[in-house]
């Protein structure tokens, strides 16, 4: 029966609008519909997972890395226009020149552990001809040596495959970016991956999944800080695999305000953010809530259907000889409700409440 | 009080006469030249990809009070020459081809080139260092190898006139290379430029080069740029920057 007529009641007044129990209801869903819209929109802390097959990457290196590289034998080419003096003859050791000494001063470096300082621009790259080649650029002024020896900006750090893989993979950490941009004359290019997203929620401790997709060939992926925030670092791992002609990069990224950049050939920059309905539909925890709301009302409609069932056994033989019922042919429960005799059919005149007859009672 | 109010406003209005005055005096003197043609102006949402491996022959100034600005000094030799000027910015999104034409009496001066635009809040934020502006000899149809170098959102600075040196710098959209290096030669004095790539992620170029150059008169100076590639020199560069020091106050 209702209880309140909207159009008796005084202007002032919405109180009809949330005593209805189908609007209350509606009211409920919709502030929970914009509760939950504002809590999946608002960004968070992320981390992203990257494993790509590339022939570049670069790093600068940030505070973080302290990563200490075990290198055997590498082939250090630095430019002589950048040398001051008349720098010596190559010194190789017996082995065969790696780099053109027309234009590099080459030496051999061997047994020697590497500890890149923060600030240094690394840039990993594979060449049909070249298993690993190392760009390292760094600030003039600073001072940078490998095993004993200074390094200028713009030297090349060139490693045979056979040494390259006796390092087993080097691990760097600092602003990562994978791939070049696809335009004539570039070879080293990201070839193909995939990346993930990962989020915190707030006031939760466990971390889900919240996107993930693919890359394409030419693409240049970045992990960029967002707006106003410091850049986290990320750890990278390159390595090669068996008979594969192109480095293996897996990439993680420390939790923080992150952005995952995309560059795509001529088209601007990018930004893979998930969506706050993407958030929402991989939260494990709506996920449960959601299946837990669909077995719910199954298991109390079984339980209902099974005491009912046990209520209604020994009235059975009376429904079944009743004339509405005979009359109808219907087996449904609920139109067995309506029909036993606990519950008597009125009357349509007496079942009819009017909206007149509501008000004046 | 009314006479020292009077007082005042006269020594005001004095100060603001003798100041338009000394502005339109030095701004006479400088002929302002507006382009011809404007073969394209254009601020679009996505970078462009230019092929011209100099994007910028910029001289070092004081920061224009007035912007855009873009000034040059433009040899004798020049006279009823046409000359494009080709403006982008480091994120390759600004690109304006505009068309100038000498007047066929020239005696060689600096030159005001008067630069109406469609994106004044863009372009007023644009200077040296973030973009790139080539002023080369013929039109914006074929990129030719000479150049003047230009002040752009700039003037010479007020002591050019000492003994100080001209700052040279030369945006270079470099490729792939792993190393740019070069000389720029007057006469037979050759200085090494000092290249640096830029440091933010540039797409119109990616290296700086610098030079600081003695330079008592009007004179051609020839640029050769070279870079490692891969482990190898890929081919040199070569170009001409016609050069001079000058100030705007005074004709040379």
């Amino acid at each position: 029966m209702s209880i309140l007529n909207p159009s008796k009641m005084g202007a002032n007044s919405w109180g009809w609008m949330f005593v209805t129990p189908t609007r209350a209801a509606g009211w409920v869903a919709l502030i929970l519909f914009i509760i939950l819209m504002i809590y999946y929109s608002i960004p968070r802390d992320r981390s992203f997972f990257l494993d790509v097959v590339t022939d570049y990457v670069q790093v600068t290196t940030d505070h973080d890395t302290q990563i200490v590289w075990d290198i055997a034998e590498a082939h250090l080419c630095q430019p002589r226009h950048k040398l001051s003096g008349d720098p010596p003859k190559a010194q190789l050791k017996g082995n065969e020149p790696l780099c053109d000494g027309t234009i590099y001063h080459e030496t051999l470096v061997a047994n020697v552990e590497l500890d890149w300082p923060q600030g240094v621009t690394l840039a990993l790259r594979r060449t049909p001809k070249q298993p690993l080649d190392i760009v390292i650029l760094h600030d003039e002024k600073r001072k940078l040596e490998i095993g004993g020896e200074p390094v200028v900006s713009e030297s090349l750090l060139r490693f045979r495959q056979d040494a390259f893989d006796a390092t087993g993979g080097f691990g760097l950490s600092g602003d990562v970016v994978i791939g070049q941009k696809a335009e004539h004359g570039t070879i080293a290019l990201l070839r193909s991956g995939r990346f993930e997203t990962l989020e915190k929620p707030y006031w939760r401790n466990e971390v889900y999944l919240v996107d993930e997709g693919t890359l394409s060939l030419g693409d240049v992926v970045s992990i960029e800080p967002d707006k106003g925030d410091d850049s986290s670092s990320t750890y990278v791992f390159v390595t090669t695999e068996p008979n594969v002609k192109h480095l293996r990069v897996v990439a993680v990224s420390g939790e923080g305000r992150n952005r995952l950049a995309l560059s795509r050939a001529t088209a601007n920059k990018v930004y893979l953010e998930p969506s706050w309905t993407e958030r929402l539909a991989r939260d494990p925890f709506i996920l449960a809530i959601g299946t837990l709301m669909a077995f719910i009302p199954a298991v109390f409609g079984a339980i209902s259907a099974f005491l009912d069932k046990g209520k209604e056994k020994p009235e059975q033989d009376n429904e079944t000889s009743g004339p509405d019922a005979t009359a109808t042919n219907v087996e449904s429960s609920d139109v067995e409700d309506a029909v036993s005799p606990k519950t008597p059919r009125a009357k349509p005149e007496t079942a009819t409440v009017s909206p007149d007859a509501a008000t004046n009672t | 009080m009314n006479k020292r109010a009077n007082l005042l406003h006269l020594v005001l209005c004095f100060s603001v006469s003798a100041f338009l005055s000394a502005g339109s005096t030095s701004a006479a003197e400088i002929l302002a030249l507006e382009p011809f043609n404007i073969v394209e102006e254009d601020l679009k949402g996505e970078a462009l990809i230019s092929g011209n491996w100099l994007v910028g022959v910029h001289t070092i100034g004081e920061t224009a009070p007035v912007k855009p600005q873009l000034y040059s000094y433009v040899p004798k030799g020049w006279a009823g020459r046409t000359i494009c000027t080709r403006v982008t910015d480091q994120d390759g999104r600004y690109n304006a081809l505009y068309e100038y034409k000498i007047p066929d009496t020239w005696k060689g001066a600096p030159i005001e080139f008067t630069y109406p635009t469609k994106f004044d809040d863009h372009i007023k934020k644009t200077d040296a260092g973030n973009s790139g502006v080539a002023l080369h000899l013929g039109d914006c149809s074929q990129v030719s190898e000479e150049f003047l170098p230009v002040y752009w959102n700039a003037r010479p600075a007020e002591n050019v006139s000492g003994s100080g040196k001209l700052e040279l710098l030369l945006n270079v959209n470099a490729g792939r290379a792993d190393s740019v290096f070069g000389e720029i030669t007057i006469g037979a004095v050759a200085t090494p430029l000092q290249c640096m790539p830029t440091p933010n992620k540039s797409v119109a170029f990616n290296y700086q080069c610098r030079a600081a150059l003695t330079v008592s008169n009007v004179s051609e100076a020839g640029i050769v740029l070279r870079r490692l590639r891969l482990g190898r020199e890929a081919p040199s560069r070569q170009a001409s920057v016609v050069l001079t020091r000058y100030s705007l106050d005074q004709n040379q």
